[in-house]
């Protein structure tokens, strides 16, 4: 049995889905308007 | 770096709203993702000369290999002349650095040239086979809006035969699954790799402010060990970002990482990092270097042709990286390392005999002594992508 977080978000019902890929969201905006300035490493601009 | 909010947010809104307009198998299905990757761009060109040099850049290949009588030599010189003029590298010219006033750098050039030079080298078997040759095609092929930033690299034939190809209406579960990755590709980038880039700097920023040769080694070493680790997250989590969204429009991106850092040794690693550059670098450059070399000076050694071979495989795939001296070093470093790394396993092999090899790799000390050496010596060789250790070396200041 596994026990990633991939095959954890599988067995999720759908609303718990739809919260746990909202709070992933949320995160990400934090992070991209309040805590870093990283980018996408591009090669070759 | 890609460091345009505007093009950013455009690139964001392209992946939510491409799905609901692309899934549909309508007629004008090619039409609609051109407008999409023209939104993109546009969005980030920076005036017109940059749209001029684009057109040329777009219009050229397409049209010579179309026209011509499938020579394709001149037409690929001419391709790599404008591309290395084009990217400005420091070290070509050097002092002569006036003669780039008209190099207008364009989004996106490593990745056009990647796949324009499979589309003329393999115009004529396309033509051949009967794959869909359009102008459509072929500007969203190079302008796809899902790999034009970091890739993976595709091929022209499986990007329009998928394309066009009947797919599967995806399930809930499917759905689900993607947005999930495509949340993780974010976090990995955003965040992860937003994070240890942060200490990475501070760590590369510190150097040659510690007492003592040893604290100075210990710092570059932790500085390495991050930035290794912030390449990966970066790069892998933008792969994750645009698989899963361009699957939810029905098109296929392959897949470019397969935990690189558990490679056993340096062939492994490039089989499993960057897997489409690889694979590309392995088709044309590798094996038309090799296939020269063994027909000619090593024709009596083989093995000598294909070690020079890898060499400049990986020289010329270090130079495609970047422009100053750090990614010639970098390319240098893969080379050899790969050369050291394919010695090693030849030698221990005749050494030890096939019963002994056989137990010796199955041993588990071994594999992961494998699997750290070869991760301290990527990350070694990772520490000039980004960062100037060649001027730090040479005593320039950070």
């Amino acid at each position: 049995m596994k026990f990633g977080e991939k095959d954890l978000f599988q067995k999720m019902p759908d609303g718990l889905k739809i919260i746990w890929l909202a709070l992933k969201v949320a995160v990400v905006l934090f992070a991209v308007f309040h805590a870093t300035n990283v980018t996408i490493l591009y090669q070759g601009f | 770096m890609f460091e345009l909010s505007v093009g950013a947010s455009v690139f964001v809104l392209l992946l939510v709203s491409a799905p609901i307009l692309l899934r549909n198998r309508s007629q004008y299905r090619n039409y609609i993702f051109l407008i999409l990757n023209l939104v993109l761009y546009l969005g980030v060109i920076k005036g017109w000369q940059q749209g001029v040099v684009v057109a040329l850049w777009v219009l050229i290949p397409y049209f010579v290999v179309k026209n011509g009588n499938g020579r394709v030599g001149p037409l690929l010189f001419f391709l790599l002349f404008c591309f290395a003029y084009l990217m400005q590298y420091d070290w070509i010219f050097g002092p002569l650095h006036i003669l780039y006033a008209f190099a207008w750098k364009i989004l996106g050039l490593s990745y056009f040239l990647f796949r324009q030079i499979d589309f003329v080298m393999q115009y004529e078997y396309l033509k051949e086979t009967g794959v869909r040759i359009t102008f459509v095609d072929y500007f969203n092929y190079l302008f796809s809006f899902y790999t034009l930033l970091a890739g993976p690299i595709q091929r022209y034939e499986n990007f329009v035969t998928d394309f066009y190809e009947e797919k599967e209406t995806l399930t809930k579960a499917e759905i689900f699954s993607c947005l999930n990755r495509a949340l993780n590709g974010y976090l990995k980038v955003y965040v992860v790799s937003g994070i240890i880039k942060y200490y990475a700097d501070g760590w590369f920023q510190g150097f040659g402010t510690h007492a003592g040769v040893l604290k100075e080694a210990l710092s570059f070493v932790i500085f390495a060990f991050l930035n290794g680790w912030y390449i990966y997250f970066n790069f892998s989590g933008y792969c994750d970002v645009v698989i899963p969204f361009a699957k939810l429009s029905g098109i296929t991106v392959p897949e470019n990482f397969n935990h690189p850092y558990l490679s056993r040794s340096m062939v492994e690693f490039w089989n499993r990092h960057h897997i489409t550059l690889s694979e590309w670098l392995r088709d044309y450059v590798y094996s038309p270097i090799f296939k020269r070399l063994i027909s000619g000076p090593c024709r009596s050694n083989i093995r000598l042709g294909q070690y020079i071979a890898l060499f400049l495989n990986f020289t010329i795939a270090g130079i495609w990286h970047g422009t100053d001296m750090n990614y010639l070093v970098y390319g240098l470093l893969q080379g050899a390392g790969i050369i050291i790394s394919m010695l090693y396993k030849e030698i221990l092999k005749k050494k030890l005999g096939k019963q002994k090899w056989n137990a010796y790799q199955n041993h588990t000390v071994v594999k992961w002594a494998e699997i750290c050496c070869t991760w301290m010596y990527i990350c070694f060789t990772f520490s000039f992508v980004g960062y100037d250790v060649v001027g730090l070396l040479s005593g320039k200041a950070v």
